[in-house]
């Protein structure tokens, strides 16, 4: 018997029992809002917040502004982007053209130092143009996924139509280095560029940690 | 939105697309999930993972008509519910004795008219039939099945041998027989 009548006969026994909704779930049933929380990091889907979400995110909005501007925000920016707004943020490409010595090739490959307790590597992938990585903080002792941190490094050529929302913003630290921050009450995130690399941190972590999360890039011994 | 998710779908056209199959399929995963577990946050656990294995692997298989990935998909769910309720209930995992000369070519399997085979499908157990369902019908590599199973390559190499020869057997014996 070959493999393709074997196919066949399994799609018959399996799909229409796989497909089928017993109708398990309790009546009523609504996902919980940790749910939707977990599911938003992975997804990256947006909620519509209510009104005292709207005051709170324009609050944190303007600390960040302000906080940002103290920073150096006014500040000519060292780097930047080309910006095409979309739905819900906006899409933003490394222009490559505010350099001066971006990479064509991964040549050295850094990592983060110092990751929060917990967290281990789930998933990572590299080629001559990227590496990523991505932790994951295991829930009790079980091997369900929790929450997740990702590390992103690129040649500045391919990094192009990354979504962001519109609260992101440039900043720099006391060092002088410029991040492009963006944070929401459930994700933030950072990308700057150095070394002649793109980086990129983001996590279900707030602003201020990823940042420091940030700080500790090294290169990669391995 | 900045999110990790970033790193498991490169581009936007494909995360539209997941996002789209989130929707549409996280109550059918959540009912699938339930059906296992019997309890709610449990349940939810699972889906996450599910979806967040899914997302590992979305490149590859989202070209896969719709209903065969709603299949690979609710899959994933039993698997990770499966997984979940075997630690919380500590009960042993079921290991795979290598009595069938794992290592060697799979067993050709015997010829046998469409309804008896379809018998035979029916007598395996939803482990067996599923993992063969991957890699016969959805033509799944062994590391795209680890992967999705949350096992190890030679795992699922094993799996699937293992399922194969319980199949043949069942064709050529007990099955015949009934």
């Amino acid at each position: 018997m070959n493999d393709k009548r074997l196919g066949t006969a399994l799609a018959e026994a399996c799909e229409d029992r796989l497909l089928t909704d017993s109708g398990a779930l309790p009546e009523g049933f609504e996902f919980s809002e940790g749910f939707e929380q977990r599911m938003r990091g992975i997804i990256g889907t947006e909620r519509k917040p209510f009104l005292r979400g709207r005051l709170k995110a324009g609050l944190i909005i303007a600390a960040i502004f302000a906080a940002g501007f103290c920073l150096g925000m006014a500040r000519e920016p060292l780097w930047n982007y080309i910006v095409q707004h979309d739905d819900g943020g906006r899409n933003i490409s490394f222009d490559v053209n505010t350099v001066k010595d971006p990479k064509k090739k991964i040549e050295q490959v850094y990592e983060l130092g110092g990751l929060p307790e917990g967290y281990d590597l789930v998933w990572e992938s590299s080629n001559r143009e990227a590496c990523s990585r991505t932790y994951g903080l295991k829930k009790g002792d079980g091997a369900e996924l929790y929450n997740v941190i990702f590390f992103g490094q690129y040649i500045p050529y391919i990094y192009y139509d990354a979504h962001f929302s519109d609260n992101a913003r440039y900043c720099f630290d006391e060092d002088g280095t410029q991040y492009y921050v963006d944070e929401t009450p459930e994700w933030s995130g950072a990308v700057w560029y150095q070394d002649g690399y793109v980086f990129l941190v983001s996590g279900s972590l707030p602003k201020d940690k990823i940042l420091d999360l940030c700080k500790t890039l090294k290169k990669s011994e391995s | 939105m900045l999110s990790a998710y970033m790193a498991l779908i490169d581009s936007k056209p494909l995360r539209k697309e997941f996002e789209r199959f989130y929707n549409d399929n996280r109550r059918l995963g959540m009912s699938k999930a339930y059906e296992v577990l019997g309890n709610i946050s449990m349940a939810e656990d699972a889906l996450s993972e599910a979806f967040f294995r899914l997302a590992k692997c979305f490149q590859k298989v989202h070209n896969l008509p719709s209903h065969k990935l709603q299949s690979y998909f609710v899959i994933i769910v039993r698997n990770v519910s499966i997984d979940l309720l075997r630690r919380e209930s500590r009960a042993d995992v079921v290991e795979y004795a290598d009595e069938h000369g794992y290592g060697q070519a799979p067993d050709e399997l015997p010829d046998s008219d469409a309804a008896e085979l379809a018998r035979c499908i029916g007598l395996l157990g939803d482990t067996d039939r599923e993992i063969l369902y991957l890699r016969f019908e959805l033509e799944l590599d062994y590391d795209e099945i680890a992967r999705a199973l949350g096992i190890t390559e030679d795992a699922a190499r094993h799996r699937v041998h293992h399922a194969r020869s319980r199949l043949r057997k069942l064709l050529e014996g007990e099955c015949a027989d009934e």
